[in-house]
C-alpha cells in the first residue's frame, strides 16, 4: 500500500528508515533508486573524526580550576559575606607584610592568569600566565626577586638597583624597561629602554635598549637587535613583544607555509622574544621552550602538545 | 551512567556525563557549520566552561540546548570581533595555506572522494542537517530542537541534500 508522503520529504524519510526500499520505488525511477542505494552505502562507510576527548576533558578541568571561571551557584548574601571576610583578611595580611616586613612571598600564576605588581615606588612587574616568582625579602625593602619559571615584564626607575635571579642566570637592572623569560633550559631578556646586565655562565652581557639576549641549552645565540635582523650565525630573526600566541602562529604559518596546531587553552597567552624567519626548527624549539610544550612535525603540519 | 534530567549541572558526575555525551556532537556541529576545526574545538570547550560557570542556573535537561546556542553565539562573536584575523586568514588561504582539516574518515577511493567533496560543497543549511543526521546520529527531531526549526524543515533540507548528492553519481 502506498503511504501518503510529501513529495518534499520522501528521500529524507527513506534514509531515516521511515520508508523502505520498495516504498521509495514509488517515487523515483529504477536508475535513481539504484543511485540512492549506492549513495546510502557509500555514506554508511564514512564516519566523523572524534576529538581527543580525554585530553579535552583535562584542558577543561584546568580552566575550571583557574580564577577565570567561577561557578555561579552560591547564594549571593553568603557570597558577599565570604568576599568581605576574604577582603579583610587580605588587607590585614598585606598591612602586616608591608609595615612589619614579616614575610617573603611567592606568586605562582596558573595558565590563565596574569598579574601586575608594584614593589615599592620604583619597580613595576607584569607577570604573564604560568609564571612563578619568589620574593625572599620584605616588600618595602626589596631589590631582588627570583623568577622560578615563566615570563615577567619589568619597569624599573632610573637609580633603582634591582636584580632578577633565574635558574639560568642573573639579570641586573641599570634603570630600564625590559622583559625576562626563563625555564629549565631557556633564558630570554629583551630590553625596551635603558639597559640591563645579564650574568650567564659566569660571563656578563650588557643588553641595551632595542636588543635582546637569548640562550638555549647553555648556548648564547647573540645580543640581538629587535625587529628583523641578522644574528652572528646568519639567522634572520623577527621580534615579538607581548604578541598573542595565536598571532605568532599565524606569522609562522605564513612564513613557513605550514599549518600549526596548539592546545587551545594556550592560544591567548603572550609571547615576547625573537624567532628566526629562515629556520623553522629553531622557531618551533623556541616556542616549545617558552611555553613548555612538545611538538611533532608531519609534512606541512606541526602539532604542539602540552 | 544514568543521570536524572532534573539534576544540577554543578554535580561533577553530571557535568562529566554531559561532556561525554555532547562534546563530540557539539564540536563536530561547529566544524560542519564553520569548516574550521580549531574554532570548533576552542568554542565547544568554552561553551562547556560557560555551562560550568552557570551550572547553578541550568538543569541537565537544558544543557544540550544551552551548549549549542552558546557556542554558536561565541563563534559568531569571534568572527565579528576578529575581522583583522579573518582578513589575514583569507590572505593566507589565497596564498595556498589549507586551513580545512578533513572532518570524515573513509576509504579514499575515487567515488568516496567525489561524495565527500560534494558533501562539503552542500549549502550550509543542508550540510549541517545532513552531517548531523548521518554522522552524529542526531534524529530529525534532535536537529530541529538544536536549530530551532520544525521537523518538516529539517526533512526538506535533508531531501535537498540527497537530491544534490545524487547528481554526483550521474
Amino acid at each position: 500500500m502506498k503511504r501518503s508522503v510529501n513529495q518534499d520529504t520522501y528521500l529524507a524519510k527513506w534514509i531515516s528508515g521511515e520508508l523502505n526500499d520498495s516504498e521509495l520505488k514509488n517515487y523515483v525511477s529504477e536508475n535513481d533508486f539504484n543511485s540512492y542505494v549506492l549513495l546510502k552505502d557509500l555514506i554508511s562507510g564514512m564516519q566523523s573524526i572524534s576529538p581527543d576527548i580525554e585530553n579535552t576533558w583535562e584542558q577543561i578541568n584546568q580552566k575550571k580550576l583557574s580564577s577565570t571561571f567561577k561557578v555561579n551557584q552560591t547564594d549571593w548574601t553568603l557570597k558577599r559575606f565570604y568576599l568581605a571576610a576574604a577582603a579583610i583578611l587580605i588587607l590585614f595580611v598585606s598591612i602586616m607584610s608591608y609595615h612589619f616586613g614579616l614575610f617573603g612571598s611567592q606568586h605562582v600564576l596558573t595558565s590563565t592568569q596574569s598579574k601586575k605588581l608594584n614593589i615599592g615606588e620604583n619597580v613595576f612587574l607584569d607577570l604573564y600566565q604560568n609564571t612563578s616568582i619568589t620574593q625572599s625579602a620584605p616588600l618595602y625593602n626589596i631589590n631582588e626577586i627570583e623568577l622560578d619559571f615563566g615570563e615577567v615584564y619589568f619597569e624599573v626607575k632610573k637609580g633603582q638597583d634591582f636584580k632578577i635571579k633565574t635558574n639560568q642566570g642573573t639579570v641586573e637592572v641599570l634603570g630600564t624597561k625590559f622583559n625576562v623569560k626563563s625555564n629549565d633550559n631557556f633564558l630570554s631578556v629583551m630590553c625596551f629602554e635603558g639597559s640591563v646586565k645579564v650574568t650567564y655562565l659566569d660571563k656578563e652581557y650588557i643588553v641595551d635598549s632595542g636588543k635582546s639576549f637569548n640562550s638555549i641549552d647553555r648556548r648564547v645565540d647573540a645580543i640581538l637587535e629587535n625587529k628583523s635582523f641578522n644574528s652572528e650565525s646568519g639567522i634572520l630573526y623577527h621580534e615579538f613583544k607581548s604578541t598573542r600566541l595565536v598571532d605568532v602562529k599565524t606569522f609562522l604559518e605564513k612564513t613557513y607555509k605550514v599549518k600549526i596546531t596548539f592546545p587551545k587553552y594556550i592560544l591567548n597567552r603572550k609571547f615576547t622574544g625573537a624567532l628566526p624567519i629562515n629556520d623553522l626548527e629553531l622557531s618551533l624549539h623556541l616556542i616549545a621552550s617558552s611555553f613548555q610544550l612538545h611538538y611533532e612535525i608531519n609534512q606541512r603540519y606541526v602539532y604542539f602538545k602540552a | 551512567m544514568e543521570v536524572n534530567l532534573g539534576e544540577s549541572v554543578c554535580e561533577e558526575n553530571v557535568y562529566k556525563h554531559l561532556f561525554s555525551k555532547h562534546y563530540k556532537v557539539l564540536r563536530n556541529y561547529l566544524n560542519y557549520r564553520f569548516k574550521d576545526v580549531d574554532i570548533a574545538d576552542e568554542y565547544a570547550q568554552n561553551a562547556f566552561l560557560i555551562l560550568w560557570e552557570n551550572c547553578g542556573k541550568i538543569k541537565s535537561i537544558q544543557a544540550k540546548k544551552f551548549l549549542f546556542t552558546t557556542s554558536y553565539r561565541l563563534v559568531l562573536n569571534h568572527y565579528r570581533s576578529d575581522k583583522i584575523a579573518k582578513r589575514y586568514k583569507e590572505q593566507l588561504i589565497s596564498e595556498g595555506i589549507d586551513f580545512e582539516t578533513p572532518d570524515l574518515l573513509f576509504d579514499e577511493n575515487e567515488l568516496n572522494l567525489k561524495i565527500y567533496a560534494a558533501i562539503r560543497a552542500l549549502p550550509e543549511k543542508q550540510r549541517i542537517v545532513f552531517m548531523m543526521n548521518r554522522f552524529e546520529d542526531q534524529t530529525y527531531k534532535d536537529i530541529s530542537e538544536l536549530l530551532q526549526i520544525s521537523v518538516k524543515s529539517v526533512e526538506k533540507r535533508m531531501q535537498r541534500a540527497l537530491l544534490n548528492l545524487r547528481t554526483v553519481l550521474k
